[in-house]
């Protein structure tokens, strides 16, 4: 039988601290390398060491956007790892496993008899070549390539690359690891495996999460200062650009609380920089009031809420959708917010480096809505093109300006509601940001007729605005589909991934994402709907909160929906079962 | 600096001040206003951040840059900006129930940071915009509006706080004597680093026990004693007087580096004045290749 080439699902499975994640991180690279496509994903629980953590990585020769429940190499660790996974296996999959460490029985395979167990002495291998017990992992990526029939060259680029910082006695220990793994395979099972990978000459590709894209996004977007304090799945924005903030001459400040982040980066924006802070929803909970302080004062402010299931602490290393209405709504009262969510890592660097520019142009809060899964998940993905983002500078008063008066009119109204702002500092342009209403200098004021017409004046940026934004749907795959997925955020990946599927079965579906959803473009979507031959919505989270904003502002609704709310995203399986079921 | 001196007048608003006839802010408002001048910034060389209360509700009585922020959340936006800016001249003005009960958590950690930045806090006792209620600084036994079987929670003494939570100037003043007060806040902003002062303000509507008359009776000039201000021990036992005996002063003040001059990123020109047409990521998007 030929061997399926370059199309496969690995999965390693093991406890918190047993260092897994790295292990996907370097096999996700090194097809990247060779010229494939691949996605990785990690679950994990919200702990340190111990508990049960597993990571995938899917890789095919088209670009894929999510990745499958089954797999066909299984790296158990642990004999939950096996307990668990091992029924997710294709037929003719493997387990590598410890002999040393882990007895594998057909108890725990369930009785299947179609999967083949690759026992490899992962730590002796690793002992042996002057590693130590958690080099184990490398072992297993030696031994996965090895069953794969893959070349070790690109690895021993990779160990290079990656660890050449630290010494060339680090990278050969790691090359001779990994080779030892590799070459125990070959000698001990050389019977051919039914999956291989063959490299491909393609142009270079990323890996990248997408709070790897928000920080590239947010750097060269002009971000100056970012604030924050860490809550999963948003923290590695903050300690991506700490570790980045003397290569890129910016200030990653880790504050006492979210309350501060959000008065910090409002502080720093108010004198002139380009700041943002960012979070998940409990750390934006707090943030709350500093929202509305962004928009009552129209100081220009960038906030990144990465979503995990809520409420409260909720699923601290889980996903979920769930904070759409809330963020829509955040704070007292009514005022302009500009709310994006990503679909995928592309969009998550764009976006966020025109979130920057709207925000100072129209002096009004932009929200970056992801969640954990594009957050933390990696996608092998083009090379941006960084001509693409282009910092405008915009909505301050001119030198002169400021400098020709001793009060300042900062609140004056205008016919786009945007007045320009001076730079405190500078000489002259005095006024006062105020988070009562205020009058044009900033003076409080509680009149009926001033409150109107700064109330007005506020509301008056969104519609400037919309003038500065990209098409606010966004579709994937052929028109004139059979059905059409419509969705938002991180769920687009499914999507798409599904409708890939499908049209390898013949069956012709499409995916209208909804990528801003603030301003919420409901002329347009109301039009979409309507030439839509079949429609279901697809989002995670258990209310339908997207559904219900297209009920109520479309005066629509899509034929069927499909929620999801246990913290796992999308399996495309389960769309593709979705579609064949309506159609 | 202007042509001319600058005198306490050139900073008022087109607003008088809105307080209670005889209130203790009106000494505070006096004497910033004063070290302005004293110190001969324009009002477009400063910006005064603002708390929420009837300190906060300077904002519209004073000619300067201003940001009157939320309850108890002025000073991050203070450090904010004096991040992005730091030749900026940056004053925070907040209230004891601001800043020491809403906002207590940024004013520990403002302490720890040692931004450049000078915290003026108006401390009455008493809510005074809420109109009446306890404070963290009200005596224990005081009947207020949200206590009418008096209060059972110890004052918090901000001084000693500052000075245990790291503060590397801490003063107290009195509104009642606004000559000192005055030379405190110049002191206070002539210091490198975050500097803390906290101003004794009777309200002269809803505290009834703090009055200026109970002040004038008790407080003192802690140079009539040669208080070493750079000793801590000493120090704190000073900031914990109250009753009988109230210092006014420097209680305590060391030079050690802010935090704008050790984080590296912020040597040079202010963020503010940093161009963003050069930026290039290229380097680390090729690492992800």
């Amino acid at each position: 039988m030929k061997p399926t080439v370059n199309r496969f699902t690995w999965k390693i499975g093991g406890a918190a601290g047993d260092g897994i994640m790295v292990t996907g991180a370097i096999l996700h690279k090194y097809c990247t390398r060779a010229g494939l496509w691949a996605v990785d994903y990690s679950e994990y629980p919200s702990l340190i060491r111990g508990g049960h953590n597993t990571q995938v990585v899917q890789v095919d020769e088209e670009q894929i956007f999510t990745h499958d429940q089954g797999n066909e190499i299984l790296v158990a660790l642990n004999e939950e790892t096996v307990r668990l996974h091992a029924k997710e296996i294709s037929p003719g999959g493997a387990i590598i496993h410890d002999p040393d460490r882990l007895v594998i029985n057909d108890a725990m395979l369930a009785d299947r008899k179609d999967i083949q167990l690759i026992p490899v002495p992962l730590v002796k291998l690793a002992l042996e070549n002057k590693g130590k017990d958690l080099m184990r992992n490398t072992v297993a990526l030696g031994a996965t390539l090895g069953l794969l029939d893959a070349p070790l060259r690109l690895i021993e680029e990779i160990f290079t690359d990656t660890f050449k910082a630290k010494g060339d006695a680090v990278v050969n220990e790691n090359i001779a690891i990994c080779r030892a793994g590799y070459d125990y395979v070959r000698q001990n099972h050389p019977e051919p495996f039914p999956w291989k990978i063959e490299p491909r000459r393609n142009d270079p590709r990323m890996v990248i999460t997408g709070n790897d894209a928000i920080t590239l996004g947010l750097i060269q977007g002009g971000l100056k200062l970012y604030a924050a304090y860490p809550m999963t799945p948003a923290s590695s924005i903050l300690t991506n650009l700490a570790e980045m903030a003397s290569t890129y001459d910016l200030v990653a400040k880790h504050v006492e609380d979210e309350i501060a982040a959000v008065n910090v980066a409002i502080g720093a924006s108010f004198a002139g920089i380009r700041a943002a802070c960012g979070t998940s929803g409990g750390g934006f909970s707090l943030m709350v009031e500093g929202l509305g302080l962004a928009a009552m004062s129209e100081t220009p402010l960038v906030i990144i809420n990465a979503q995990r299931p809520g409420p409260a602490t909720g699923l601290p290393t889980w996903t979920e959708q769930g904070d759409l209405r809330f963020i829509l709504h955040a704070a007292q009262g009514d005022f302009p917010r500009i709310v994006i969510a990503p679909g995928d890592t592309e969009q998550a660097f764009y976006e966020t480096a025109r979130a920057l520019n709207l925000a100072e142009q129209f002096h009004l809060p932009v929200i970056i809505l992801t969640d954990k899964y594009l957050a933390e998940g990696h996608w092998s993905t083009p090379v941006y093109d960084q001509k693409k983002v282009l910092v405008e500078r915009g909505g301050f008063a001119a030198a002169h300006e400021q400098a020709s008066k001793e009060w300042y009119g900062r609140y004056e109204d205008t016919p786009s509601g945007v007045t320009p702002r001076p730079v405190p500092g500078k000489p002259g342009g005095v006024f006062i940001a105020n988070s009562d209403e205020h009058d044009v200098f900033g003076f409080a004021s509680e009149t009926a007729e001033n409150r109107l017409i700064q109330a007005n004046k506020r509301a008056r940026k969104l519609d400037s605005a919309l003038k500065a934004m990209p098409p606010r749907l966004v579709w994937w795959g052929e028109p004139n589909a059979d059905l059409t997925f419509v969705t938002w955020g991180s769920t687009t990946y499914a999507c798409r991934e599904a409708i890939r599927k499908l049209a390898t079965m013949g069956i012709h579906a499409n995916v209208l994402q909804v990528l801003y959803l603030w301003p919420f473009p409901a002329d347009e979507l109301k039009a979409e709907l309507g030439k839509m031959k079949k429609s279901v919505l697809v989002e995670g989270n258990q209310s339908a909160q997207l559904h219900g904003l297209i009920k109520q502002l479309c005066g629509r609704s899509c034929d069927h929906e499909k929620l999801k709310y246990d913290g796992r995203p999308f399996w495309p399986e389960e769309l593709v079962a979705l579609a064949k079921e309506i159609l | 600096m202007a042509d001319t001196p600058l005198k306490n007048t050139d900073y008022n608003s087109p607003h008088f001040p809105t307080w209670c006839p005889g209130c203790g802010n009106f000494g505070i408002w006096t004497g910033l206003k004063n070290a302005f001048a004293e110190l001969g910034w324009k009002p477009s060389d400063v910006l005064v951040v603002y708390g929420i209360g009837c300190s906060g509700n300077m904002s519209s009585f004073v000619k300067a840059y201003g940001f009157h922020g939320l309850h108890g959340r002025a000073l991050p936006v203070a450090i904010g900006a004096k991040l992005a800016n730091k030749d900026l001249h940056v004053v925070v003005i907040g209230g004891d129930g601001d800043g020491y009960g809403e906002g207590g958590n940024h004013f520990l950690h403002a302490l720890r940071g040692n931004v450049d930045i000078t915290y003026i806090v108006h401390d009455n006792q008493v809510y005074g915009l809420t109109k009446g209620q306890m404070a963290p600084t009200t005596e224990v036994g005081e009947v207020t509006s949200s206590t009418p079987e008096g209060v059972i929670d110890q004052p918090i003494d901000p001084v000693a706080l500052a000075i245990a939570a790291g503060g590397s100037f801490v003063a107290q003043a009195f509104s009642g004597d606004t000559p000192q007060l005055t030379q405190l806040i110049i002191e206070a902003i002539k210091h490198p680093g975050f500097s803390h002062l906290n101003v004794l303000q009777p309200c002269v509507t809803f505290n009834h026990h703090n009055t200026f008359a109970w002040f004038y009776r008790r407080v003192y000039k802690l140079e009539s004693v040669n208080h070493d201000f750079s000793n801590k021990a000493e120090a704190f036992a000073r900031a914990l007087e109250w009753g009988e005996k109230i210092p006014t002063g420097i209680l305590y003040r060391e030079i050690r580096p802010t935090w704008e001059a050790k984080e590296k990123e912020l040597a040079g020109l202010p963020l503010v004045q940093r161009p963003l047409d050069t930026i290039n990521i290229s380097q680390t998007l090729q690492s992800l290749t």
